[in-house]
């Protein structure tokens, strides 16, 4: 059981070191230096050269990622030379609305997903399973940038349910602050539905054809404890595995609500950044989410020998 | 599928044993929905329109065509689907916004497949050290998500079509890394390969004429589904305002473009996003098609 989360722990690892090289190396490839960039056609040699010095630029590439990686590993990820606020400082500010909207969002995506398998998996092919199935497909090509503005119309505009925009932190009252999340949320859930939804219906199906299923049938036990006591877990793991992976998709779908919503998190902080130029916060930003994205990964695959006892088992052989 | 293999790959074929073909009975004939020929026919529309947008009588996309913000109304062809901000045809706005949404969508998609390939199929015929630096790699490339990547790249660089273009293709690499790594895997331990290896063919001459003629369908068979998602991924960042710059119209821009209006005139919305959808979904139902035809993996 140690070796290989160990194994498994260490690539993580490898993997986080070669995502941080690798945005080193992106954001030295900008046309210029990064100072040029960040301040703009107008700026002259010496500013230049002297927000160079600042944030280490003179020194060669592995020097300055050297340091810049010192410094991350002790949760200091520069500071933004727009705002001059630091970067680490305005994660932890914003990081609660994302993680917000991307915790609802999973968690919808994934009750309202397996509602639906399993009505679809009761009967493959009656009316039922054809009506979710054409259903799953029109949310399937729904992206949020799509679902948001449409949301907005009908619920917010025309039946006037949630508010058009703005977000109103859980401090100031949980209601306001759930109206205000629901639209963002459905909008970036959508997608996630039918990914699990046409995931999980397949598994279900073949779980339902084994033998320990007939048996249990065979023994009188109702359709409903089979489906959701004998069925549902064995046919979850790669339902799992989606959900970590779709994550990213998810994140990505935050940027672009938070944006349409106005909402005060990572993503909008990203967009404004990369409008702004400002590099530094663009890294850090890059860089955490992709770390966050690679460690819930490996949580999720060393999660396995959780769920599933072979798994388990077969580790200890 | 044997009958059309055969012809196109003469050598492939005549080294299958007589247990690697499959079994002789008729395929079942499904029927398919008329969804997806419906859907093909919109993809056809879209490509045909696309490639004629300069030939057909629409007005320019840059050029006020009647008053800004007009509901779609019957009679003109140029205000059929009305007209948007600056009394621009929006038909024609999503006559030539389907060129850089196709043309993205293919072109990053084919590139993408083709070098995900190239660096999967040694990965998984080799093996050992070289499987484990590629696989390292890919999850490297993979670590970051689709869009996050995205908005990285257009930080430092100028937006534009080939900027685009390379960022979609990163997002595509990874995925064929892993797809033709997996079915390279599954060919390479086939009798046939072991066949040519015995009668002296060098690992090229195996990996391009024995195993690459076997998995290219399947492969194919995705690219539907990739172009659908970076048509998403194109639509996402333009909405941004990060895509393509104007003054070409681009799908995702449109909506942008509109959101502000969407209480008055949301025909300005909905035109494009009903465009999006219908491509996105018409990608989507030709990719399931392919796939139950190419994939054997998915075959019941």
């Amino acid at each position: 059981m140690v070796l290989p989360v160990v194994r498994r722990v260490g690539r993580s690892l490898l993997v986080v070191l070669l995502v941080t090289m690798g945005v080193t190396l992106l954001l030295s490839l900008a046309p210029g230096s990064v100072a040029e960039v960040v301040l703009g056609p107008d700026a002259t040699p010496e500013t230049v050269g002297a927000m160079e010095t600042q944030l280490g630029l003179d020194q060669p590439l592995w020097g300055q990622y050297w340091d810049w990686l010192t410094a991350a590993a002790q949760g200091d990820l520069g500071n933004s030379p727009v705002t001059g606020q630091s970067v680490s400082t305005a994660i932890v500010e914003r990081l609660p609305v994302t993680l917000q909207l991307a915790a609802m969002a999973l968690v919808l995506a994934l009750a309202v997903a397996v509602l639906l398998a399993v009505a679809s998996a009761v009967r493959p092919g009656s009316p039922v399973d054809r009506l979710i199935n054409a259903v799953s497909s029109v949310f399937l090509s729904v992206p949020a940038f799509i679902a948001g503005p449409v949301l907005i119309y009908f619920f917010a505009l025309q039946l006037g349910w949630f508010p058009v925009t703005g977000w109103s932190p859980a401090s100031e009252g949980i209601g306001a602050n759930l109206r205000g999340a629901v639209l963002p949320t459905v909008a970036i859930a959508l997608t996630e539905i039918a990914a699990f939804h046409r995931l999980l219906r397949t598994d279900l199906i073949g779980t339902l054809g084994e033998d320990f299923v007939g048996a249990a049938r065979a023994k009188g036990v109702s359709g409903t404890y089979v489906m959701f006591r004998h069925a549902l877990r064995p046919s979850s793991f790669s339902l799992i595995t989606l959900a970590g992976i779709n994550l990213g998709r998810l994140i990505g779908g935050t940027v672009i609500v938070e944006t349409l919503f106005t909402l005060p998190g990572l993503g909008q902080l990203l967009a404004s950044a990369i409008t702004s130029r400002d590099v530094v916060t663009v890294q850090g930003i890059v860089v955490f989410i992709a770390v966050v994205y690679v460690m819930v990964n490996m949580l999720v695959d060393l999660s396995y020998g959780l769920i599933d006892p072979r798994v388990r088992k077969a580790a200890k052989a | 599928m044997t009958q059309s293999d055969v012809k196109a790959v003469p050598e492939a074929a005549a080294s299958w044993g007589d247990g690697a073909r499959e079994p002789v009975v008729p395929r079942v004939s499904e029927p398919r929905s008329v969804l997806v020929y419906l859907s093909y026919g919109w993809l056809f529309a879209v490509v045909a329109v696309a490639l004629l947008a300069g030939v057909l009588p629409l007005a320019s996309f840059a050029v006020p065509v009647g008053p800004p913000r007009q509901a779609p109304q019957l009679g003109s062809l140029d205000l059929l689907l009305g007209t948007d901000s600056q009394g621009r045809s929006i038909l024609s706005r999503c006559a030539y916004g389907a060129q850089v949404s196709l043309v993205v969508g293919a072109a990053a998609g084919l590139v993408g497949a083709a070098i995900g390939t190239a660096l999967g199929m040694p990965a998984g015929y080799f093996g050992k050290r070289a499987d484990s630096l590629v696989r390292l790699v890919a999850d490297a490339m993979l670590a970051f998500p689709p869009l996050i990547l995205l908005l990285a790249l257009s930080s430092i660089l100028t937006p534009s079509v080939r900027t685009l273009l390379v960022g979609l293709t990163l997002l595509i690499v990874p995925s064929y890394i892993r797809l033709a790594r997996a079915n390279t895997l599954a060919w390479a331990a086939r009798d046939f390969v072991l066949a040519a290896r015995n009668m002296g063919a060098g690992h090229r001459r195996v990996l391009t004429r024995e195993i690459m003629p076997n998995f290219l369908p399947t492969l194919g068979a995705y690219l539907p589904v990739v172009m659908a998602a970076l048509i998403v991924a194109e639509g996402s960042l333009s909405f941004l305002g990060l895509g393509i710059p104007p003054p070409r119209p681009s799908w995702g821009g449109m909506i942008a473009e509109g959101k502000d209006s969407i209480a008055e005139s949301p025909h300005m919305v909905f035109v494009p996003s009903f465009v999006i959808f219908l491509t996105v979904f018409a990608l989507n139902q030709a990719g399931d098609h392919l796939r139950h035809r190419f994939d054997r993996t998915l075959r019941g």
